[in-house]
């Protein structure tokens, strides 16, 4: 883990999320302990870095009013992702497997940080850019492997409902009071 | 750990024509068109940056940016509205947000309105034999279009433009409708469900046109009835088929013979039979004429009268049967069997007056013997049809005003059930 303080400035956003707020996933107790703000072509998103009680992280993506929980899984980045070039050429709608279990390839993006802050299971050197393909499973199922320079890196995990999470300490926004 | 200060929605001026635009989902959004002159901003970075120049003139819409209401128990604002339109005809899509939920939509055709959200977990949505099977109901497929962008203001979380293409298929379970949209290869569904006028009324302070049309996903007034009444229809009419059951179970259906009675040519020579004791209160009885005549008629008068009292209770029957042999061959008509219902007997000892008038193809009276006899007791059947005839008279009608509206809601759709396409 490292700490990173605060690398260039995270951008202005309307998120109720911020560092120190709890929250739960599949019954499990957490605290949002670091940010990357990320960036591609055509939009941005956090990565919230969480730690749950058992000191395992998580990652909570937070993207256009969705939120995904993933969990670095190396099993699925070993069990035979395709090579990175082939992987910047997958179509969405193309079928993968990570796990032994079935996705569908929704998106393939070139994503490098713009931001950083608290501590975080991991960081982007800045400037380095990453191929990301971001891939559906059954379900609610879902995950993103990332191309880096030298590693391959899947992250599986679920969509989660913003209400399911039951939030504490969230920022305060602006016009919107503390409940949904 | 500290928090942060309070998050606050942002002002930008438009990168072409410098109008004031609010930026009210940072973050979440990727882009903004300017309400004043359409140009495309990318909004994602802390630098924002022309995506796309236009110079469009404002548009109209009916609810404002920036205006929020409550749908569905949970408030939402306005941060986003396009224009699309297909071989229909066009509509209004606004963009909502709450920073606590996530987006949804509001969908405005014409006069009808709905509350969208985009469905994430699309292994849900399964075919069956109707059309698609989601959430506990089947939908219907109902229309299939092409539709395309025609204008776009506001905050977006994808880059939208004017003259995006998408294919879409629609599919109704009312007041559900669930929309397949098709861009190249992405494919985005979502659920709407219809929204009554008083509810956007309630939520954004607007008076709705009046509707003078069925919409695809409209749910019918009368369905809803007949559903919320169906269980007192049903106990309605079980209600009815208990009573009528006791009612056969306890009748006696008491054969009790009167005698043979010769018919007179005319009124006014009374044969008196009896008497016969009746013992059950208030009874109904069949009084009934049994004979074997032939091309003759028979009309019988009878009254009941009780010993004692004197009380009468009048009623009649007639017997006639006629047959032969023409062109057609053989023919007949008429019954040998007469009979009627005599209601409401009190208990007692009767005699049975019987008078009557007959006559044959020769204009003599006829001379055969007629058996009567009568079932004491029996069980009534009417009052049983006229209480089922009154529950059904409101559903039946219920029933017809939804053939009526189904018939209507499916009019414009290529794939109607009832096969009442217009005349071209």
């Amino acid at each position: 883990m490292e700490s990173v303080g605060r690398v260039a400035a995270v951008p202005d956003d309307f998120s109720p999320l911020q560092l120190g707020v709890t929250g739960q996933f599949a019954d499990r107790h957490f605290n949002i302990v670091g940010r990357l703000a990320k960036v591609w072509e055509e939009g941005s998103w956090n990565e919230w870095c969480v730690m749950f009680d058992d000191q395992r992280f998580g990652w909570l993506g937070e993207a256009q009013g969705d939120l995904v929980m993933t969990f670095d899984t190396p099993s699925a980045a070993q069990g035979g992702v395709p090579h990175k070039d082939q992987a910047a050429l997958a179509e969405p709608g193309t079928n993968w497997r990570l796990d032994g279990k079935p996705f569908t390839v929704t998106d393939v993006k070139q994503v490098s940080c713009q931001g950083a802050e608290g501590e975080l299971a991991e960081v982007f050197a800045p400037g380095e850019e990453v191929l990301c393909v971001d891939l559906k499973g059954s379900g609610l199922e879902f995950a993103t492997v990332e191309y880096r320079r030298a590693s391959v890196k899947a992250y599986v995990g679920r969509f989660v409902e913003f209400a399911d999470c039951r939030f504490a300490n969230l920022r305060q926004l602006d016009g919107w009071g503390a409940k949904a | 750990m500290p928090n942060e200060k309070t998050a606050a929605t942002k002002s930008i001026n438009c990168l072409a024509c410098g109008a004031p635009i609010t930026l009210r989902a940072l973050g979440a959004s990727v882009m903004v068109a300017c309400p004043s002159c359409g140009t495309q901003i990318d909004v994602s970075k802390p630098e924002i940056q022309v995506i796309k120049k236009y110079n469009a003139t404002a548009r109209e819409f009916d609810l404002a940016l920036g205006s929020r209401g409550v749908l569905r128990g949970k408030p939402f604002e306005i941060i986003g509205a396009m224009v699309r339109s297909s071989e229909d005809g066009s509509w209004t899509e606004y963009l909502l947000f709450n920073p606590l939920i996530g987006f949804r939509w509001l969908v405005q055709d014409r006069s009808h309105w709905s509350f969208a959200q985009t469905i994430k977990d699309i292994s849900a949505i399964k075919p069956n034999y109707l059309g698609l099977h989601y959430d506990n109901r089947d939908f219907r497929k109902y229309a299939v279009g092409n539709a395309v962008v025609e204008s776009v203001i506001g905050e977006f979380y994808w880059r939208v433009k004017v003259g995006d293409k998408a294919e879409t298929i629609d599919y109704i379970a009312p007041p559900w409708l669930l929309s397949r949209e098709k861009t190249g290869a992405e494919l985005i569904w979502s659920l709407l469900v219809y929204l009554d006028p008083a509810e956007i009324q309630a939520a954004f302070k607007i008076q709705p046109q009046p509707r003078d049309d069925v919409a695809a996903h409209q749910p019918c007034a009368a369905t809803e009835t007949l559903s919320s009444l169906k269980r007192y229809i049903w106990a309605a009419l079980g209600l009815a088929l208990l009573l009528q059951m006791a009612t056969v179970i306890t009748a006696r259906n008491q054969q009790i013979p009167i005698g043979i009675y010769t018919p007179s040519a005319s009124h006014g020579q009374e044969a008196v039979f009896g008497p016969v004791h009746l013992d059950a209160t208030h009874s109904l009885n069949e009084l009934t004429a049994a004979t074997s005549l032939s091309n003759s008629w028979v009309d019988l008068d009878y009254a009941l009268v009780r010993k004692g009292t004197g009380e009468s209770y009048e009623f009649s029957n007639s017997v006639e049967f006629y047959s032969g042999v023409d062109s057609d061959g053989a023919w007949s008509e008429g019954s040998n069997l007469g009979s009627s219902l005599v209601p409401a007997i009190p208990a007692g000892d009767y005699d049975v007056v019987v008078d009557s008038a007959s006559g044959d193809a020769h204009g003599a009276p006829s001379q055969t013997p007629i058996q009567l006899s009568l079932t004491h007791n029996v069980a009534p059947w009417q009052n049983f049809w006229i209480a089922c005839a009154v529950i059904l008279i409101y559903p039946v009608f219920l029933i017809y005003r939804r053939f009526v509206f189904e018939r209507e809601r499916w009019s414009d759709s290529a794939f109607n059930p009832y096969h009442t396409k217009k005349e071209e």
